[in-house]
């Protein structure tokens, strides 16, 4: 199978700031989770591969469209759902109309047809009973399904997700994991997250981003891996320990060398995730 | 609590040809099954589904039809729906916006008339189309931000009808207070060009800069050209009208003229890199 999205040697500046530095990925059909603490690169690359953001360097190549091209560019919109870190709401909209809006750029041209459309998708982020309600009116968490439905116009081939479910409450979350999940089976999806619980429930593979480089390209339970034998639970924290924390249930939950009288236990995504960026990613996370 | 049910054949009757009861018939079932739930279920047996879905379908598409404004369906009789609801959309073109306009160009007139002079007016006018084309630009050329810019109709060609819609909209609010000018002659019009010059100078070098930094060079390049001239030429008594003659007289405009089509040459050339976050 052909990669949907091939990113080779791609970097990009910001001035004197390096967002992205000669990161290489290749990804194919299912879900993705891109991971990284804030500024190691998640969003530039993802706008990169939405075709909004050109690469200083390197080639990068979506659904087997060239993202340097015009055409290519077009060819890739046309079968891209994009959700931005901070969509661009424009509030006197009802949720309705702005969808419906976005529709149009999408080239559904026929009236009812992407009134149909509109209806499906958001109901698909179960936001039916407000699709009238001004944006301005409606929640955080709810504009941001709205985000997520404009992205699911057209059942496209790729979704590209910037932090999909932040401002989404537990259940919100829940609903969302369950709607990635039916799409996932017909398209590819990337989306950035910090929640490293989602990545261990949603995606089928994952990305560490840590200061524009590549630090992980594997699956869930790859990362989780690489803490093996490093995770141990104490009844108090070892001042030595890498990295320590307070669980809910009143344990100290070590990464490193083994506290005394400690019980090593499996570790988590989490955990994988906090042993490769180390403290300084910890420092971003927490 | 409704106790009483419809008979069975006039439930058939109404659902499949209600055209064979009379008035009062069809009324009483209608009224009796928004009361029972009974009689609905008969009836729902009996209903060509996808008739009714079709039904629906039409029904909630007038409710949740978005509403336009008159100047969009007029505008899209010309450029079709969908372009003029995404003209419509334009930041540029909000009821504050042309508010400001309108404020803006009264100001200028009261102060042209103070010094009894179409200078104060005719020196800033141009600026004005240029500030509201970069509002529409600003963050970037969409009120949808960046998933607009993922999608395949966002290109040039949105970019610059939206830019049209506003220049169009500043002309039409500025026209009318031009003609209230003093000594106004051909002056009225004499800031148009320049005006259109300078959008298209702007517009042309968002394909390499940010809007922000594009809209905001040509503006304080054409202010600080201004004021120089203006500052060098004190102490003459005909100080606002060399500096007039400068910017404005027919070799003046031709030159403009010329800024026109030098830059809309440089968009349609770079036209793809108006649809990207950065221009480059």
């Amino acid at each position: 199978m052909s990669p949907t999205i091939q990113v080779q040697a791609v970097s990009k500046r910001y001035g004197s700031t390096v967002a992205l530095d000669d990161v290489t990925i290749s990804l194919t059909q299912g879900v993705t989770g891109l991971l990284g603490p804030n500024g190691a690169g998640k969003t530039t690359l993802m706008r990169c591969i939405a075709t909004v953001l050109a690469a200083d360097s390197g080639s990068l190549r979506v659904l087997g469209h060239d993202t340097a091209t015009g055409d290519g560019r077009l060819q890739i919109r046309r079968q891209l759902g994009y959700l931005p870190q901070e969509p661009g709401y424009h509030t006197g909209f009802t949720a309705f109309e702005f969808v419906d809006y976005v529709a149009i750029l999408k080239e559904w041209a026929d009236r009812r047809a992407r009134h149909d459309e509109v209806r499906r998708v958001l109901a698909l982020v179960g936001l039916e009973s407000v699709m009238n309600k001004r944006i301005r009116q409606l929640s955080g968490g709810m504009r941001r399904r709205v985000g997520i439905a404009q992205a699911l116009i057209g059942s496209p081939d790729l979704l590209v997700l910037d932090e999909p479910t932040a401002g989404l409450d537990p259940e919100q979350r829940l609903r969302f994991r369950e709607l990635l999940g039916s799409q996932s089976s017909r398209a590819a999806v990337l989306l950035s997250t910090h929640q490293t619980d989602d990545v261990a429930a949603l995606c089928q593979r994952v990305v560490v981003l840590f200061d524009g480089r590549v630090r992980f390209n594997g699956t869930p339970a790859g990362l989780a891996a690489l803490a093996t034998d490093r995770v141990w639970i104490a009844a108090d924290r070892d001042p030595s320990a890498d990295l320590a924390w307070v669980t809910s249930d009143g344990h100290v939950r070590h990464i490193g060398c083994p506290p005394g009288g400690s019980q090593l236990v499996a570790p988590t995504v989490e955990d994988g995730y906090l042993t490769l960026v180390g403290e300084p990613a910890t420092r971003a996370v927490v | 609590m409704t106790i009483w049910h419809a008979p069975h054949d006039l439930l058939v009757r109404f659902a499949t040809r209600p055209e064979s009861l009379d008035h009062v018939a069809a009324t009483s079932v209608e009224t009796h099954l928004l009361g029972c739930a009974a009689c609905r279920c008969v009836i729902t047996e009996h209903t060509d589904s996808e008739w009714l879905e079709q039904s629906w379908h039409a029904v909630a598409d007038v409710v949740d039809r978005p509403k336009r404004t008159v100047a969009e369906r007029a505008l899209g009789w010309f450029v079709g729906s969908s372009i003029a609801r995404v003209v419509a959309a334009t930041r540029s073109l909000r009821w504050a916006w042309v508010a400001a306009m309108v404020l803006i160009s009264a100001v200028l007139v009261v102060a042209a008339r103070d010094v009894g002079s179409v200078a104060p007016f005719l020196l800033v006018a141009p600026v004005l189309p240029l500030l509201g084309v970069g509002l529409t630009f600003h963050p970037v050329p969409d009120p949808a931000g960046e998933a607009a810019l993922a999608c395949p109709m966002h290109g040039a060609g949105v970019v610059l009808y939206r830019a049209l819609a506003v220049l169009l909209t500043t002309v039409m609010v500025m026209a009318p207070a031009a003609a209230l000018l003093p000594h106004v002659g051909w002056w009225a019009i004499a800031w148009l060009v320049p005006a259109l010059a300078l959008t298209a100078l702007a517009v042309g070098l968002c394909t390499w800069l940010t809007p922000r930094a594009a809209v905001g060079l040509v503006t304080i390049a054409w202010l600080a050209t201004v004021y120089g001239t203006a500052v060098r030429s004190l102490g003459d008594s005909r100080s606002d009208e060399r500096t007039l003659e400068l910017f404005f007289d027919p070799g003046a405009q031709f030159a403009w003229f010329a800024v026109v089509m030098f830059a809309s040459l440089t968009v349609t050339v770079r036209r793809q890199h108006l649809t990207m976050l950065e221009a480059r």
